[in-house]
């Protein structure tokens, strides 16, 4: 009995030094749906240049791509890094629109902060932080949602498509050949955790130096 | 004699071409003082306290704090004078996703110092303002009274030498009104400056203090 008397007084103990003195959170807080609308567009977002990537870097690998004329390459690879540019610009526009919005959601938080003998440095690092937070979990998880159709889904409907065109060697991709492309499951994420930090942190330091 | 905190040297302030809001003030805060500021609905004292807070630069004329003009501290450098004056505000204004004992250390977390070096601080202060038992709560959780309590706490935490207060009794009872006033007096009794800002007459009758009237763009000093 003494034991569980001993074990029951300390989670007692700990649970009075926790209500003296409770974790601290956020500061500067986020909508649920706002940061859950951001992490899901730029996880998609994510998956799509993934996808696109990997399918791009897998179809160069392939004999039947050394035979197209060098015209027909360069097409293919400028009209790729043009779509994937295109997509970077969007992710680029969605945390500029985001960072406007948490701005003006947080506004009394930061008129608070500011009075309370914050820097404008501090407010923006807690802005860009929480963005780049979004970034990194949404450019991961479009990342690894990417990986797994890559191996999985992909062979089967290269498969499928070399039944339906009647080619006797099939072009299915590999696990081997899909380990080659790792880097771009860590290059993609990089990129768009860079993207959101940069975007919001110009965004941010603009929109509080000019009204703070 | 003590030193000269807070100085306004021929300050004029106007919202626009037809509002003039003060006109030629002058007024010498010495350390330790208590004042009370008093004036109808409009008459100018949030703007008063912005101006003395440094989150107004007046239209000309200058403000002095421990000597320094606020004209001559860069803007991204106010924030460093920011730190040395606490303000109180009417409504609170206490951070509903924060609990009690964070919005208390707010002060400190934005001047990035280490949550173990003012852990205990804040537990401290927080008996003090009789809050011990909504160190936990959110402020929504909170009565009115309760809450400008921690929010004077808020103001208290990092030992300002200026506390300014925009009617801080304007939203609770008079038990309560008595309550925070004690806390103001025993605060300065500690040798903090404090300006208070109230249109209750009644609490000003239950303290011994300077009275700055804001009437016809202008101040005038009632004694102790």
């Amino acid at each position: 009995m003494n034991i569980i008397n001993k074990v029951i007084d300390k989670s007692e103990a700990r649970r009075a030094m926790k209500q003296l003195a409770p974790r601290p959170g956020s500061i500067i807080s986020s909508t649920n749906f706002h940061s859950k609308y951001l992490f899901i567009v730029i996880s998609l977002l994510s998956y799509l240049i993934t996808t696109l990537l990997t399918s791009f870097v897998i179809l160069i690998g392939q004999p039947e791509f050394s035979t197209l004329s060098i015209g027909m390459v360069q097409a293919s690879l400028i009209s790729w890094i043009l779509l994937i540019f295109i997509i970077f610009v969007i992710i680029a526009y969605i945390i500029i629109y985001g960072t406007h919005t948490s701005i003006i959601y947080n506004r009394n938080t930061i008129n608070l902060l500011i009075q309370l003998g914050a820097s404008n440095n501090f407010v923006i690092n807690k802005i860009v932080f929480s963005f780049t937070k979004i970034g990194f979990t949404a450019g991961l998880t479009g990342s690894f949602a990417g990986l797994i159709t890559i191996i999985f889904i992909n062979p089967f409907l290269l498969q499928i498509s070399g039944l339906l065109n009647n080619i006797s060697d099939l072009v299915v991709v590999s696990t081997s050949s899909i380990y080659a492309q790792y880097y771009i499951y860590i290059v993609v994420p990089l990129f768009i955790i860079t993207i959101c930090a940069v975007s919001s942190y110009l965004t941010v330091k603009r929109l509080v130096n000019k009204y703070y | 004699m003590a030193d000269t905190l807070l100085s306004l040297e021929n300050v004029y302030h106007r919202y626009s071409i037809s509002r003039d809001i003060f006109n030629n003030i002058n007024l010498n805060i010495k350390e330790g003082d208590f004042y009370f500021i008093t004036g109808s609905s409009g008459a100018g004292k949030t703007t008063f306290l912005k101006l003395l807070s440094s989150s107004l630069r007046p239209t000309s004329g200058n403000v002095l704090f421990s000597g320094v003009n606020f004209n001559n501290i860069p803007q991204n450098k106010l924030y460093l004078t920011k730190r040395k004056i606490g303000f109180v505000f009417q409504d609170f204004r206490l951070l509903p996703h924060l609990t009690t004992y964070e919005n208390v250390a707010l002060p400190l977390k934005v001047q990035n110092k280490k949550e173990k070096n003012y852990k205990k601080d804040v537990i401290e202060l927080l008996n003090w303002v009789n809050l011990e038992h909504c160190t936990h709560s959110y402020p929504n959780y909170l009565s009115g009274g309760e809450q400008q309590r921690a929010a004077i706490a808020r103001a208290v935490i990092s030992s300002p030498k200026l506390i300014l207060a925009d009617e801080p009794t304007g939203n609770v009872d008079n038990e309560n009104s008595k309550k925070i006033l004690n806390l103001f007096s025993e605060m300065n009794k500690l040798g903090t400056t404090i300006i208070l800002a109230t249109h209750d007459e009644n609490l000003i009758s239950h303290k011994r203090a300077n009275v700055i009237e804001i009437e016809n763009n202008g101040i005038r000093i009632r004694g102790k």
